[in-house]
């Protein structure tokens, strides 16, 4: 799978408070991907790193094998983004928006253009009205009109069902899965409800206090059959370099005390037994949580 | 460039609070020339009430247009700053305020091509505002009071001063007037966006500007000989008035006025100078910490 973004040991610090710590992930092309963290997990920082809102401490960015540091026009012209809530200019009609912002991206919109783009959020019949008229819904839709008026080939979504109504919700999933599936849009989409994340995406991240917990499939990782195991060694960095030998983790990635691991439960005895043959003392293993438990846990404890 | 530049004066026209600028102008100059219609021979007395003895001024022909422009100028010019800085020091505070900054860096957007298109674009505003005080200040006040010789009034040390400059001989120098002061004016709008930057808010970075104006107007009015040598002269506030010196004419040796010259263009060479430096500086400034500045509105 060829990778459309790919970040690398992302760190960003505020004052005393590091946000993002080591963060690496790797978004490929076609994905829905999920980026799911309770609230002041670092999602928003990340994904204002990753439009250049925000400059990493270190760490790098890369879209389509370029880095977005030193690519970053080229870069963002084929990017459509919503961070938070999607604020226009209140004062300007629907019209007006889409206009500058696709003037932004270089375009000139001709009246028929401007009427395809909201259309495709049903609001064709409000363009002349001032956004700062629209309820939270309309300005949602409005939002993704100005992500999608210059035909992005990633879209990332930060936290897109946010103040939205239920019946608003479910079209936003529908349009993700939509502009995934029929056009072909590689998608990241942020969250801190499990269970959105479940339904949109295929690939998935949670970060915790701006670490990793854990990356992959979701169907892998929300598999009642995976457990979470914690692992202590006497030799955790032995440990880390020998793992991907073991046949059977969904993933792996290290915490500041222990190794979270992603595997089947009963392939915990072998593991052990795996990690001896490489002298590698084993000090714990906690095989007690399925991954969802584990996220709810982590929301509950903070 | 271009687009982001049509960009942002199309916005600026499509605010309301643009447009508060121009009104307060066009209210305060139409309250001067109703005044001065209706009693401007009791301002002539007051201005006149030391020198009469010495001279003999015919109050009726010195109420004319070019001297009202100049009154109006002396007065308005003082208040300007404050409406510049409406403007200016929104441009990116405002924008971090409505959310529509983040939306605008995740586009192709250089962030420096972005300030420059909000300088100019303030650049643009400023001209128009001094634009408008001439229609109204300069072409009304001209076809409402007719026009003459120009009589100016200056304290120079500690004597009073009487300047006539010929009416053929005034036009040139306001058209160089209205071009400092809209040099002085982006002293104070390049302040503003410096200010603007480090804000998330529209109100800090215009109150912010107000204040610094209004401090250093203060200083540069301090006639203490430490603060006249070592502050004021760094300070753009000294200069502000520097429109003031194209109506000095310069003289003969017999005092009589020179047409077409100027007292002390060296003065006024110095001045420009040093406004344009703080320009570069603030608006530097500005570029730099706009580049570093981290997203987070």
């Amino acid at each position: 799978m060829e990778a459309a973004i790919k970040a690398v040991q992302l760190n960003k610090s505020y004052k005393n408070f590091q946000a993002v710590k080591n963060l690496s992930f790797t978004v490929n092309r076609g994905d829905v991907y999920g980026f799911l963290g309770q609230n002041g997990a670092g999602k928003s920082t990340t994904i204002r790193m990753l439009l250049s809102l925000i400059s990493p401490d270190s760490g790098s960015v890369d879209y389509w094998g370029k880095s977005l540091l030193s690519h970053r026009k080229e870069t963002l012209s084929g990017i459509g983004a919503i961070i938070e809530k999607p604020d226009l200019y209140k004062y300007l009609s629907a019209e007006d928006n889409i206009r500058i912002f696709a003037r932004m991206n270089g375009m000139k919109l001709s009246t028929k253009d401007v009427d395809v783009h909201l259309e495709r959020v049903g609001l064709v019949e409000r363009k002349k009205s001032k956004v700062g008229s629209f309820s939270q819904g309309m300005k949602q839709r409005m939002g993704i009109a100005v992500a999608l008026v210059h035909n992005p080939e990633i879209i990332i979504l930060d936290e897109p069902t946010n103040g939205l109504d239920p019946q608003g919700i479910a079209d936003m999933r529908k349009l993700i899965l939509s502009l995934n599936k029929d056009h072909g849009k590689t998608i990241v989409v942020s969250s801190h409800l499990l269970n959105e994340i479940e339904m949109v995406a295929n690939r998935m991240i949670i970060i915790h206090k701006g670490s990793c917990v854990v990356e992959g499939k979701v169907s892998e990782l929300l598999d009642p059959a995976q457990t979470l195991v914690k692992l202590k060694t006497t030799h955790p960095e032995n440990t880390l370099s020998v793992l991907d030998q073991f046949p059977g983790l969904v993933s792996f990635a290290p915490t500041d005390d222990h190794i979270r691991l992603i595997m089947d439960r009963n392939l915990v005895p072998d593991l052990i037994q795996f990690l001896v043959s490489k002298n590698i003392a084993v000090l714990s293993v906690q095989p007690n949580h399925s991954l969802e438990d584990y996220f709810i846990q982590l929301t509950q404890n903070d | 460039m271009w687009g982001l530049l049509s960009i942002e004066l199309y916005k600026i026209a499509k605010r309301p609070r643009t447009y508060i600028a121009f009104a307060a102008i066009a209210a305060i100059v139409l309250i001067f020339q109703f005044a001065f219609k209706a009693d401007g021979k009791s301002y002539m007395d007051l201005m006149l009430q030391n020198i009469q003895d010495n001279f003999e001024v015919d109050k009726k022909l010195a109420i004319n247009g070019y001297f009202m422009c100049y009154l109006i100028l002396n007065t308005l010019l003082v208040q300007v700053p404050i409406l510049v800085a409406l403007v200016a020091g929104d441009s990116i505070s405002g924008e971090a305020n409505m959310g529509t900054l983040r939306l605008i860096l995740t586009r192709p957007v250089s962030r420096s091509e972005f300030l420059w298109a909000k300088f100019i674009a303030s650049g643009i505003f400023t001209v128009a505002l001094l634009i408008w005080m001439a229609f109204l200040s300069l072409l009304v006040s001209t076809w409402i009071f007719g026009v003459d010789d120009m009589l100016i009034f200056r304290v120079k040390g500690d004597e009073s001063q009487i300047l006539q400059i010929a009416a053929n001989d005034v036009l040139w120098r306001y058209v160089a007037a209205f071009a400092y002061a809209a040099v002085a004016l982006m002293v104070i709008a390049s302040l503003s966006i410096l200010l603007s930057v480090y804000a998330e808010n529209s109100i800090g970075p215009i109150v912010a500007t107000v204040c610094i104006v209004v401090f250093l107007t203060i200083v540069s009015n301090i006639n203490v000989p430490i603060i006249d040598k070592n502050v004021k002269p760094w300070l753009f506030t000294t200069y502000m008035v520097g429109w003031k010196g194209f109506f000095y004419i310069g003289t003969d040796a017999d005092g009589m006025p020179i047409s077409g010259s100027v007292e002390n263009w060296a003065s006024i060479r110095n001045s420009i100078s040093i406004l344009l430096a703080h320009i570069v500086l603030f608006f530097g400034w500005a570029q730099y910490a706009f580049r570093k500045k981290d997203i987070l509105s």
